[in-house]
């Protein structure tokens, strides 16, 4: 009788512990996937980063004329760093306007605006992201790639406004669906160890086991769609 | 719904579970609320306490916590619960 006691008790004992390791192993794959994923994670939010694209698209343009350019006035490596560090730290408006010249702008005050733009930018990003963690090779990359993209959407954009649609729209309520199905899914879930809660009986224990597990579980829910509503509101 | 006359064994079985089950829900809402596991993994989650809820069924059935017409009640309520999730898609 006792070993029989010691070998259901050692029964329920290997269920618990089968339960956590199940729990503890896919929060060890989530944390491993998190931190293998985090430098990846970073770059992938600074790519879709509205300042970053914009930037890009500034160094576009600024690269844009500076290839156009004539060429009539170069100047050598010194002559550039002394009228440059003239123009920034004394705001002399004689280097000012050969710098912008050089950098092939007939209008000065359009170089030094856009400039002044693109060095916000930048301190604005440095601050949101660790630019140490990233290689002048991925920054390159992520770059290239985000002109590519850009090309393909106004493509796509052609297309589906043809149609009368829009691609980013139908991707975010696509997301949304996705999002709230995993709430529902979640929800569903909750519901059933609810229900197996109350199925083992309605003793005190049961009842505040089943009313805490209900509330608990319509929170979730309510915290689930609350997220989805707020990735959709901001979903670009 | 469920015996009344359980032994001591029982009664510790059946606050096992209870206790198995509160884990279970516990784990499922702190994994969302702090983000401890990445959306295209919270699937493990929920098919863990799917099969949870199997063994806990398993368990009380077998310690004759649970009769036939609470099983059939559960599996019911189950089967309505995933009824309305599907249709809700």
């Amino acid at each position: 009788m006792k070993f029989f006691k010691l070998a259901e008790a050692s029964k329920i004992l290997f269920l618990s512990i089968a339960f956590i390791a199940i729990v503890i192993i896919a929060c060890n794959k989530s944390s491993m996937y998190q931190s293998q994923t985090q430098h990846s994670t970073n770059t992938i939010a600074l790519s879709e980063d509205s300042v970053f694209i914009s930037l890009v698209f500034d160094i576009k343009d600024y690269n844009h004329v500076l290839s156009n350019t004539s060429g009539e006035t170069i100047m050598d490596q010194k002559d550039f760093e002394f009228n440059f560090n003239n123009a920034v730290k004394n705001n002399n408006p004689g280097s000012k306007k050969l710098i912008a010249n050089t950098m092939g702008y007939s209008n000065d005050e359009d170089f030094w605006n856009l400039r002044n733009k693109m060095v916000n930018k930048i301190y604005l990003l440095s601050k949101r992201y660790d630019f140490k963690n990233i290689s002048m090779n991925e920054l390159n990359n992520i770059a290239i790639s985000q002109i590519n993209k850009s090309k393909m959407l106004f493509l796509n954009n052609n297309k589906s406004n043809s149609l009368g649609g829009s691609t980013d729209l139908q991707s975010c309520i696509e997301y949304f669906k996705n999002c709230s199905d995993q709430a529902n899914a979640t929800y569903a879930t909750e519901q059933v160890v609810c229900v197996s809660a109350a199925e083992l009986g309605w003793t005190p224990i049961g009842a505040v086991m089943f009313i805490a597990c209900e509330a608990a579980s319509n929170y979730h829910l309510y915290i689930n769609e609350r997220t989805c509503r707020t990735n959709l509101k901001y979903c670009k | 719904m469920y015996n009344k006359n359980l032994s001591k064994e029982q009664k510790i079985i059946r606050n096992i579970l209870y206790g198995i089950l509160a884990f279970t829900i516990f784990i499922s809402c702190i994994v969302d609320f702090y983000s401890l596991i990445d959306q295209k993994y919270r699937y493990l989650i929920n098919f863990s306490m799917i099969g949870i809820f199997g063994i806990v069924n398993y368990i009380g059935y077998k310690y004759q916590l649970i009769n036939k017409s609470s099983t059939i009640s559960a599996i019911i309520i189950v089967a309505i619960i995933v009824s309305i999730s599907l249709l809700n898609r």
